[in-house]
């Protein structure tokens, strides 16, 4: 019988363009649009900057772009740096139960133009990645490492994987690079999360490692054919709740957890969105609030982001706590009050927000001190209602069919309903409330238009021409036809 | 008298987590860490207290009760601010609430502390 290393490789090795879905299709080319977006906005941050300075000379064959720039460097070395990039404001995107475009998109990216190889190849890696990911993912969840810290643990999976599979590997060495990747998962240590500069590697040193695995095999190098569910295995070794049978479940050409994508409109962490959408929803009915007369800002978050939030509960976020040198910005992408006064005082949450001109601006930390955040218990089931197929309620579940309705839930018409309600009180006694059910970018709230505006937001902060943008959208928009990337890397070049 | 109190407390927090458990039924009880388990409260300047959790029904009891499957260890005053809405989060990362074996059991920290703050 074989076992899921083999019928993981097996699923990736058969899967071609065409059975692509129109919808999964159509996400996947967002997916291409935000993450080229997201890495615009990385190249102008400083681990983006200290990335590039690092390694863009390394040498090696020089066959990928480092986004934005002219320099090819190795593959390795290419995927490392744009994906720096894409997780530098954690601002790409995520689906059930981790972060995607970040090693999806860079990797992708790097083997597709490294090989000549067409639009459609392109595609296929990027689909490919978010299958394998979330796939994997789900047998992993619930973990405390659930959303973007289990990147490091999956993500050289699914790096070595999408390697292989575009570099035309065989059945037995896409096994090994599986066998070789899986057998070194980073384990991510929250310290070095919450706060410094190292956050930004969480996907890039784990992405690499994956190009480096499948470099491996293709040369010969073997690593296990049965890594997976032995109790000595990845699965059992990296979850806190080990469900390796949710690998096998999920392993079919009719679940696409690339539909299950939410794209972030705002940099920041995942549960930033819904209640900074309530945040721009009442600043466009009253666009004249005196951030001076607030009085008091409360949030109404589920669980699962307050429990998250509260893991930036340290000091580095405060004024004086940012001044530490071990300190940066990052820490703020995970501070719900940060966030919501500065797109109060700023009327806006982009990248900007993240300088230093803005991060040590006392006004937004004096304003964050009024910002209240609460768990709310009825958006916290909601969240579990996201993972049952219409018109089933909690309560009327049995254990035994747990898995199979949630595999029935994500091949529907899955809705990702991560909530949010926020009331600023102002002392004059005035009130001005915004709730929303789904933020906005996330399965159930989600359109093209969205990311096309991210997209033209931050081409234009990196001052790329006019001429390049819309040449990429359009590039991007008819990628199946092209027969090489070349074009779209030139278009996305300074 | 405030040990007395802090029970109470928690008694009040046994029915949140009936309550959440309940609402939620058998999914919460097969993806979270929360339908069968004891979990000890170590109160390092005053006495424990064990919460026992029995297909998804709370009860508390004085002292320690086996088998222990989460232990949070704490000053009184630690755990008051957490029944009174400090994040067990921020507790923990601040240094006022320790986990036992942290890696194997932070998970069920967090579920807990998510409810007891709830």
């Amino acid at each position: 019988m074989a076992t899921l290393t083999e019928k993981i490789a097996k699923y990736a090795f058969d899967l071609n363009f065409n059975r692509i879905p129109e919808k999964t299709l159509k996400i996947a080319k967002m997916q291409l649009m935000n993450i080229i977006a997201t890495v615009f906005a990385g190249t102008t941050t400083k681990p983006g900057k200290i990335a590039y300075n690092a390694f863009a000379n390394s040498g090696g064959n020089l066959k990928s772009t480092i986004i934005t720039s002219k320099k090819k460097v190795s593959i390795d070395k290419a995927v490392l740096i744009n994906s720096i990039y894409a997780q530098a404001l954690d601002y790409e995107d995520y689906g059930i139960p981790m972060h995607c475009g970040c090693m999806v998109g860079p990797v992708s990216l790097a083997f597709t133009e490294a090989y000549k190889l067409s639009g459609k190849d392109l595609i296929l890696g990027m689909v490919l990645g978010n299958e394998i990911n979330c796939k994997i993912g789900l047998s992993l969840f619930p973990s405390v490492t659930t959303g973007q810290t289990m990147d490091p643990l999956v993500h050289p999976i699914s790096a070595a994987i999408i390697g292989s599979k575009l570099m035309g590997l065989d059945l037995e060495k896409m096994t090994n690079a599986i066998g070789i990747a899986a057998y070194l998962p980073q384990y991510p240590i929250l310290r070095g999360f919450f706060g410094p500069h190292s956050k930004v590697l969480t996907s890039a040193l784990p992405a690499q490692n994956g190009v480096i695995a499948c470099q491996l095999a293709a040369n010969g190098l073997t690593g296990s054919h049965n890594i997976f569910e032995p109790q000595d295995g990845f699965v059992h070794m990296m979850a806190d709740m080990p469900s390796p049978d949710r690998i096998e479940f999920t392993l079919d050409y009719d679940l696409w957890m690339t539909n299950t994508l939410s794209f972030k409109l705002y940099p920041g962490c995942a549960y930033l969105d819904a209640p900074l959408d309530c945040v721009f929803k009442i600043l466009s009915e009253h666009p004249d609030i005196d951030t001076k007369s607030i009085k008091s800002i409360n949030v109404k978050l589920p669980g699962l982001g307050t429990v998250s939030m509260d893991m930036s509960d340290r000091p580095d976020s405060t004024l004086e706590g940012l001044k530490k040198p071990d300190a940066s910005y990052v820490i703020l992408n995970f501070n719900v009050p940060y966030n919501i006064a500065a797109a109060l005082i700023d009327k806006e949450l982009t990248p900007r927000q993240f300088t230093d001109d803005r991060i040590f601006d006392p006004e937004i930390h004096n304003l964050a001190k009024k910002v209240k955040i609460k768990t709310d218990t009825g958006m916290t089931l909601k969240i579990f209602q996201s993972f049952l197929p219409e018109g089933f309620k909690l309560s009327d579940i049995s254990v035994d069919k747990v898995n199979s309705l949630m595999t029935q839930a994500l091949k529907g018409d899955f809705k990702w309903e991560f909530g949010s309600s926020v009331i600023i009180k102002m002392n004059d006694g005035t009130k001005y409330r915004a709730s929303t059910n789904i933020a906005k970018g996330c399965p159930g709230n989600l359109n093209k238009e969205q990311i096309i505006k991210k997209f033209n937001q931050e081409s234009k902060y990196i001052g790329l021409d006019k001429n390049k943008m819309d040449k990429a959208l359009n590039l991007i928009e008819q990628i199946e036809t092209l027969d090489t990337i070349d074009e779209l890397i030139k278009s996305i070049t300074l | 008298m405030v040990i007395l109190s802090l029970k109470v407390k928690f008694e009040k927090v046994a029915k949140k987590v009936s309550n959440f458990a309940g609402l939620a039924g058998p999914l919460i009880g097969s993806i979270l860490p929360l339908a069968n388990s004891n979990v000890y409260f170590d109160i390092i300047d005053g006495n424990g207290l064990t919460m026992e959790i029995r297909n998804l029904k709370v009860k508390i009891y004085d002292g320690r009760v086996e088998p222990i499957t989460l232990e949070l260890s704490g000053k009184e005053s630690a755990f008051l601010e957490l029944i009174e809405g400090r994040s067990f989060a921020s507790s923990w990362i601040n240094g006022a609430i320790k986990i036992k074996g942290v890696k194997n059991n932070l998970l069920n920290a967090l579920v807990i502390g998510m409810i007891l703050g709830m």
